[in-house]
């Protein structure tokens, strides 16, 4: 299929609703999701807190995708880099894929992180704790290893047919990743349909505290990671890629299929079954999902976690690979997949990344966040506030300073405002967008007055 | 009509694993007996599965 890298969709090219729907229920039916569920409970959140939180946030993320990144995306039809590149110039664009593919990498290092836990099983090896940062053992070193050689080397050489095995995997995973919420609802002793509530709300998440270590969370910590757990896609238009083939902008709404399949059921499932193990043995803290689902459905929920890890980290670390190839296009793709995967595969060894997935995860969305409010302005309101759209292409600048400057300032204002206010970095994706949005317009207005006079309309003219 | 059969046993594999988890909630099987039928229940999709799913895919993958 064509990719249109350097040009808008057109109209033959573009997807019905359907195709949006399966794409996105199976991404968002992940490897992490076995992490963040239990990660929840460990947050000592209350089941009325989880619930309304989830159902309200995934709510909001959906309409984020559909009224701020979907009718940006069908009406331009380019990809968010090539949008970017021709809003800050081409060499902020390498750094936005700079940052975009560190972040890829240490997220596939999760992934590859899961599915290890699922091999550690097998071979009975010593494997990470909840608060442990550091590898245990060269067992665990060497299983990490060998899942993310095969993972990367298949991602460099067959990213396709994976991409095929996942389509196929993607309906049978949801399936039992809602096995694994039925027995472990079976284990904790719920016979009937009308107990689950209460079991929820004084055997599952009974509220109180945190396991050491975690950060306590409540119904606005749930409902800010739902919303904002992938920030990067919607308020961070990372997605305008994917949206640009939609016919119609309200396929933003498909997204809705990821979010309360993945980021609800899958969640609530993986969570449960980590109540199972701490009632099983309240010391066994130890958030790993191939042991909780090799104890929930035998040899299925081990292939699972696999499937799950592979099939998430081989399109991330691709992404990541294309990311990193942009900065360097004279090496080959499959040389940078390669390397992509060996980074993506030290971050795994080290557990620190999937035992904090929560914060890294709104740390990945903050970093990325400052562009996509950079791209609405330029999209929607500079032109109405009387200045230039798309100001480096029609200049003709490589780097456009009133957004590196944005972009840098609000996450350096974030950043400082988590560590001197105390307050949760999921919370600052918000005011962290009307910030970068501010800014954008006012370092607009600096430079564009510098300018005014000599500026020429590109020949090329405008979208 | 192969692929009436091939579609049947790909319904058959998901349905397989959703009816053992349920049978488990009910009390109707041990999770041992269960665990042997997701397994089979997931061979079964993954040998179907492809071959509905993927119809009209071939000659795609790189």
């Amino acid at each position: 299929m064509a990719e249109f890298e350097r040009e808008p969709v057109p109209e033959s090219a573009r997807l019905g609703f359907r195709s949006f729907l399966g794409q996105y229920a199976g991404e968002h039916v992940a490897g992490t999701e076995l992490m963040i569920g239990p990660l929840f409970l460990a947050s000592g959140v209350s089941a009325f807190d989880l619930v309304v939180g989830l159902l309200v946030g995934n709510l909001l993320a959906v309409l984020s995708w559909t009224l701020l990144t979907a009718p940006i995306a069908t009406r331009a039809r380019l990809t968010l880099y090539y949008q970017l590149e021709r809003i800050c110039g081409r060499h902020l664009v390498t750094l936005y894929n700079l940052a975009n593919g560190i972040m890829f990498c240490f997220l596939a290092g999760a992934m590859i992180t899961v599915s290890a836990t699922a091999i550690g099983v097998w071979l009975d090896l010593p494997m990470p704790g909840l608060g442990d940062t550091m590898p245990g053992s060269a067992g665990w070193v060497m299983a990490v290893v060998a899942v993310g050689a095969v993972i990367s080397i298949v991602a460099a050489r067959g990213y396709r047919v994976v991409a095929r095995f996942a389509a196929v995997a993607a309906p049978w995973m949801i399936i039992v990743f809602l096995a694994f919420g039925i027995v472990g609802l079976s284990q904790l002793g719920v016979t009937e349909v009308g107990d689950i509530w209460e079991t929820a709300k004084t055997t599952i998440w009974t509220g109180g505290d945190p396991l050491p270590g975690q950060v306590k969370y409540t119904l606005w910590h749930v409902l800010f990671f739902a919303w904002f757990c992938n920030m990067a896609m919607h308020v961070g238009m990372s997605d305008l890629s994917v949206l640009r083939f939609a016919r119609k902008s309200w396929y933003g709404v498909a997204t809705g299929a990821g979010m309360y399949i993945g980021h609800f059921l899958a969640w609530l499932s993986a969570s449960v079954l980590y109540a199972v193990q701490l009632q099983t043995d309240p010391t066994n803290t130890s958030v790993l999902p191939g042991p909780m689902a090799w104890h929930a459905c035998g040899l299925a929920g081990l292939i699972c976690v696999v499937v799950a890890g592979w099939t998430t980290a081989n399109p991330t670390i691709y992404r990541a690979g294309l990311a990193f190839q942009a900065i360097v296009p004279s090496i080959s793709r499959v040389k940078v997949t390669l390397f992509t995967g060996a980074l993506a595969t030290t971050a795994g060894v080290f557990p620190a990344v999937a035992m904090k997935l929560l914060g890294f995860v709104a740390l990945y969305g903050l970093v990325l966040m400052p562009m996509g409010a950079i791209v609405f302005v330029d999209f929607w309101l500079l032109k109405r506030l009387g200045m230039r759209d798309e100001f480096a292409y029609r200049a003709g600048l490589k780097f456009h300073w009133p957004a590196a400057l944005a972009w840098v300032l609000t996450v350096a204002v974030c950043l400082v405002a988590s560590s001197q206010a105390s307050v949760d970095l999921i919370f600052l994706g918000l005011p962290g967008w009307f910030v970068a949005a501010l800014l954008y317009i006012v370092f607009s207005r600096i430079r564009q007055a510098e300018q005014a006079t000599s500026l020429t309309p590109s020949p090329e003219g405008s979208l | 009509m192969k692929e009436t059969i091939l579609t049947f046993a790909a319904v058959s594999g998901l349905l397989g694993t959703l009816v053992a988890a349920a049978l488990v909630f009910a009390g109707q099987v041990s999770l041992g007996v269960a665990k042997t039928s997701m397994l089979v229940a997931t061979v079964v999709w993954f040998v179907a599965a492809p071959f509905w799913l993927l119809r009209g895919d071939e000659g795609q993958a790189n």
